[in-house]
């Protein structure tokens, strides 16, 4: 019965391997469920579900400050790039004009250029500015770098939609924007719906960019509290560990609810890689 | 990637009504046809990414070639920014580092992919979709928290020490990330647990649209397992494999956020990427033109494998 | 309804050009078959017509008017495409509306028309579905209905049968003459299947690499092709032509290939030494003395194709030559068996051995 062995064994390694990357993750909320005094050495199980470390990491991590600015930063990052990366990506699908090509690779070379190769002259450009510390200073170059992969990922979308569509809208005398509205993109929620995820999460879980522009005076992100509360707190391992849990708790619900929808994405993506 | 991406493939020119053909200049535009309206639609979008990502990288570049300390005027410095990168032992021995860590970030996730990827070749698997979900886990969070988490259980009381005293190994037990030798594989390892869900998912996915009947005839040859997956999954999955490397390799190349929660670069340099040792540069020792240089060629070196690893993955198609 | 004019249309892609100096007159009221192979041009121009493509060159009339320059929503045309076009997010009624909608048409001469255009072609409980909930059939008509609600001067189809299966294709042509039948719009349709040409069209415009080969009417499309490219292309099985000497004599013309030599008599033309003879299928039968026949020609069966109401025969005669006869239903014969066989007069046709053209028929 090799069919039924081979079964046994595939489920027993895709447990296996889930199981490793659960394991940590687990781990870790174990260890924020122990009250803040209580001593921790590596895999105890707490006594009970306490909460108390919970509310002191909240209170003294500020994070409800950082979450909230995460929030703003990352809604409008994914806000007007969604907006502009569908305009963008619709042209190039679907419009000819010259130099569309060249364009078009200028584009694409935002997708793999590494953000570090920005950050120096954004900074003391900013500064002079007095842009640092603020808002501004995140979401601007969030949103430049969101737009090369939005830009990218909306084009693949629309060439897939099929030609003859936009032609007989055209023939019913639809303008591009109407045919944008009212025909392609109604048909492409589940394109744009992966993008706004995508972005969302790599916006919310940045850290360079903001601990670059961000000195803490002012505005933090949910990240730069955390590295900032974990380096004041070192011993209390579960006050770190529940600052941890709330600071990677919102994508993790937002990816828990839609995760089909997120992972399709990525695999659908990458195909047109 | 750059090949199959650079087909920027503009409207139909001829004949059957859904293909999309590449532009001949010499092809007018059919009357009403958007054409220089697109130009209104990409404006705002060129503007930001341009004002944003590509102005401060030509200014990154301008910069590589100055000595500036972020407080005077810049100096001319020709190409010494380069000769230091290339040269000083320090500086190559970050780029050095980031070559280990494409090993852990990159090279086991797609061998473990592969692997998983081989077994499930031929089968439906119950529960995909709860694997795929729970695999593709640490890839969500963020990593400032993933470097916090293995931090803890790096740590000389944490629970992988733990686990190897339980085991009656104490001798094997140590300070992981205080350890000279072990430090960047140590971080090399976190890098793998980060990435093996996403080399999975992608590489499963890729190996389920293989058609079996490909599997049929090769057993039918006569093949067994091995020559199996040499002869059909390997070149099946061929595009993913090329995807994984690019997305696992750019990764390792940066690596900013776990460096800097979990070792500072340390103990001394050992674990001081490029991106880390472009930040002290530029903003803590006031050598921003050498973090210039060295953001300039970490960006050369990522142009150059992604361009590399899709070369070689389309000439494997032939 | 308006006449559609062709007036030395040119099309060039790049290099390529896909259509030649193309000059075709469709009169008001008339259903014009483009027929051909692919790449032959047929869809280009239907697309020229549309305004989907531009004019390298010549001009095109609608009505009175030169659209060179129009855009497609300013030329009143309306087009059923191969893959009917539906807006898949819409119901069927909003598909139907959208045109009008676009063009400020008030809302209850919208519903009047749309209705009146459901009823034409059975869309009445439809139009609450969306366009993946319905069938290729029903998808086809809500095409047709898209295009019928904006009242045009002109139909545009391109192809519109090839994406059903052979029965809906034969039922819905007849729906779409029908209907012509009926409204009397002016329409260019679009098809590579000769049968389908043949069946709906007025006249039908054959067209071959960008040229147009021929256009008449059906009967004289078949029974005097204008050339051996639409002898070839119009009626199945297709029409066997092969290369043959002329010998002129006093009062009689021979056609000889090898031991091959056919017996008719002269000509009203001038016939060169060589041509090339075409002969159909229906007009080359068994050998009879008495039926009058040209011939006999004795040849050897290559294959047999039995139809059930008539049985086709594929023979290999001297010299090379093939033909295909037609005989009865129940007539059987065996491959490799000697067949004597002959040729209604007046039926062979010969066409200039280089140029393909049609010179008459002996």
């Amino acid at each position: 019965m090799t069919g039924a062995i081979d079964r046994v064994l595939n489920h027993a390694l895709l447990a296996f391997f889930a199981l490793m990357a659960l394991g940590p993750i687990a781990g870790v909320v174990l260890v924020a469920l122990h009250p803040p005094d209580a001593p921790i050495s590596g895999l105890a199980l707490p006594d009970g579900l306490d909460l108390s470390s919970f509310r002191l990491a909240w209170r003294e991590g500020g994070f409800g400050h950082s979450l909230r600015s995460s929030a703003i930063i990352a809604g409008t990052t994914v806000l007007a790039s969604s907006v502009l990366a569908i305009l963008a990506g619709y042209a190039f699908a679907t419009m000819r004009f010259r130099g569309a090509t060249a364009l078009f690779y200028v584009f694409l070379f935002g997708l793999l250029m590494p953000f570090e190769a920005t950050i120096i002259p954004l900074y003391y450009d900013f500064r002079g500015l007095g842009l640092t510390d603020t808002y501004w200073a995140v979401i601007l170059p969030s949103t430049g770098l969101s737009i090369a992969f939005g830009t990218f990922w909306m084009r693949a979308f629309f060439l897939s939609a099929p030609r003859s569509l936009v032609e007989a809208a055209r023939i019913d005398g639809a303008s591009s924007l109407t045919v944008l509205l009212r025909i392609l993109l109604p048909f492409g929620r589940p394109a744009v719906l992966t993008m706004v995820l995508l972005v969302f999460m790599w916006t919310w879980n940045d850290f360079l960019l903001s601990l670059v522009m961000l000195s803490g005076q002012n505005i933090l992100t949910a990240p730069l509290s955390l590295a900032f509360f974990q380096a004041s707190r070192e011993t209390h391992i579960q006050l770190v560990a529940a600052g941890a849990i709330i600071v990677a708790a919102p994508v993790l619900a937002v990816y828990l609810v839609l995760q089909r929808q997120f992972i399709r994405g990525v695999v659908s993506g990458s195909v047109k890689l | 990637m750059t090949q199959a991406t650079a087909s920027a493939d503009a409207p139909l020119a001829s004949g059957r009504s859904s293909t999309w053909v590449r532009l001949s200049r010499r092809t007018e535009a059919p009357p009403g046809e958007p054409r220089r309206i697109g130009y209104v639609y990409i404006l705002p979008a060129l503007l930001v990414y341009g004002a944003f990502v590509l102005v401060p990288f030509a200014h990154t570049a301008w910069l590589s070639l100055h000595e500036w300390d972020g407080v005077t005027s810049p100096t001319w410095a020709g190409l010494e920014n380069y000769r230091s990168v290339l040269t000083d032992p320090h500086v190559r021995a970050t780029f050095g580092h980031a070559l280990v860590l494409i090993v852990f970030y990159s090279l086991l996730p797609l061998v473990l992919g592969l692997v998983l990827a081989a077994s499930l070749s031929r089968m439906r698997v119950r529960g995909l979709t709860f694997f795929r979900a729970v695999l593709f886990l640490p890839q969500v969070v963020s990593l400032v928290a993933v470097g916090i988490v293995w931090k803890w259980i790096l740590g000389p009381e944490g629970s992988l020490n733990q686990a190897l005293r339980g085991l009656g190994l104490e001798s094997a037990a140590r300070p992981w990330l205080g350890d000279f030798g072990w430090a960047l594989p140590s971080i090399g390892l976190v890098g793998t647990w980060v990435m093996y869900g996403l080399a999975m998912v992608l590489l499963v996915a890729g190996v389920q649209k293989i058609p079996s009947s490909l599997y049929d005839a090769a057993r039918v040859d006569g093949a067994g397992p091995v020559r199996e997956f040499f002869a059909v999954t390997l070149p099946g999955v061929r595009n993913e494999v090329v995807v994984v490397l690019v997305l696992t390799t750019t990764t390792a190349l940066r690596s900013f956020d776990l460096v800097y929660v979990m070792t500072q670069g340390g103990p001394g340099t050992t674990t001081e990427v490029p991106s880390y040792r472009l930040y002290t540069a530029a903003f803590q020792t006031g050598q921003a033109g050498l973090g210039a240089a060295i953001g300039i060629t970490l960006a050369i070196v990522i142009f150059a494998l992604a361009f590399a690893i899709t070369r070689i993955g389309e000439r494997r198609a032939a | 309804m308006a006449p559609v004019r062709f007036e030395r249309v040119h099309k060039r892609f790049g290099d390529v050009v896909a259509i030649h100096e193309l000059t075709l007159d469709i009169a008001d009221g008339e259903f014009m078959v483009l027929v051909g192979p692919s790449g032959s041009g047929k869809t280009t121009a239907l697309r020229l017509v549309a305004g989907l493509e531009a004019l390298s060159g010549g001009h095109i009339h609608i009505g009175a008017r030169c659209v060179d320059r129009l855009p497609p929503k300013r030329r009143d045309i309306a087009m059923v495409f191969q893959d009917y076009a539906l807006y898949p997010q819409m119901t069927v009624y909003d598909n139907l509306a959208f045109g009008l909608r676009v063009a400020k048409v008030p809302r209850d001469e919208i519903r009047r028309r749309v209705d009146a255009a459901a009823e034409v072609l059975g869309l009445g409980d439809l139009l609450r579905r969306k366009p993946r909930q319905l069938s290729g059939g029903q998808r086809q008509r809500v095409a047709l209905g898209r295009a019928l609600v904006r009242q045009p001067q002109a139909f545009l189809m391109d192809e519109p049968l090839s994406n059903l299966d052979a029965k809906l294709r034969v039922q819905t042509r007849g729906e779409i003459k029908r209907l012509h039948a009926e409204i009397g719009t002016t329409t260019v349709y679009v098809t590579h299947d000769q049968v389908e040409a043949m069946t709906m069209g007025d006249r039908i415009a054959v067209m071959n690499e960008g040229r147009l080969e021929q256009v008449g009417d059906p009967d004289t499309v078949y029974h005097q092709p204008a050339n051996t490219f639409v002898a070839a292309f119009v009626g199945s099985p297709a029409m066997a032509l092969n290369a043959v000497d002329v010998v002129t004599g006093d009062g009689q013309v021979t056609l000889v290939r090898d031991r091959l030599r056919l017996v008719v008599a002269r000509a009203a033309c001038d016939l060169p030494a060589r041509a090339m003879l075409g002969v159909r299928p229906e007009h080359a039968r068994l050998w009879s003395d008495d039926a009058g026949l040209v011939g006999p020609v004795d040849g050897q069966v290559e294959y047999v194709e039995a139809l059930g109401r008539e049985t086709f025969i594929g023979v290999a005669a001297p010299g090379g030559a093939r033909f295909v006869l037609e005989a009865d239903g129940a007539y059987r014969i065996r491959i490799g068996e000697h067949v004597r066989f002959g040729f209604i007069p007046g039926r062979l046709h010969v066409f200039h051995p280089d140029t393909g053209a049609a010179l008459g028929r002996l």
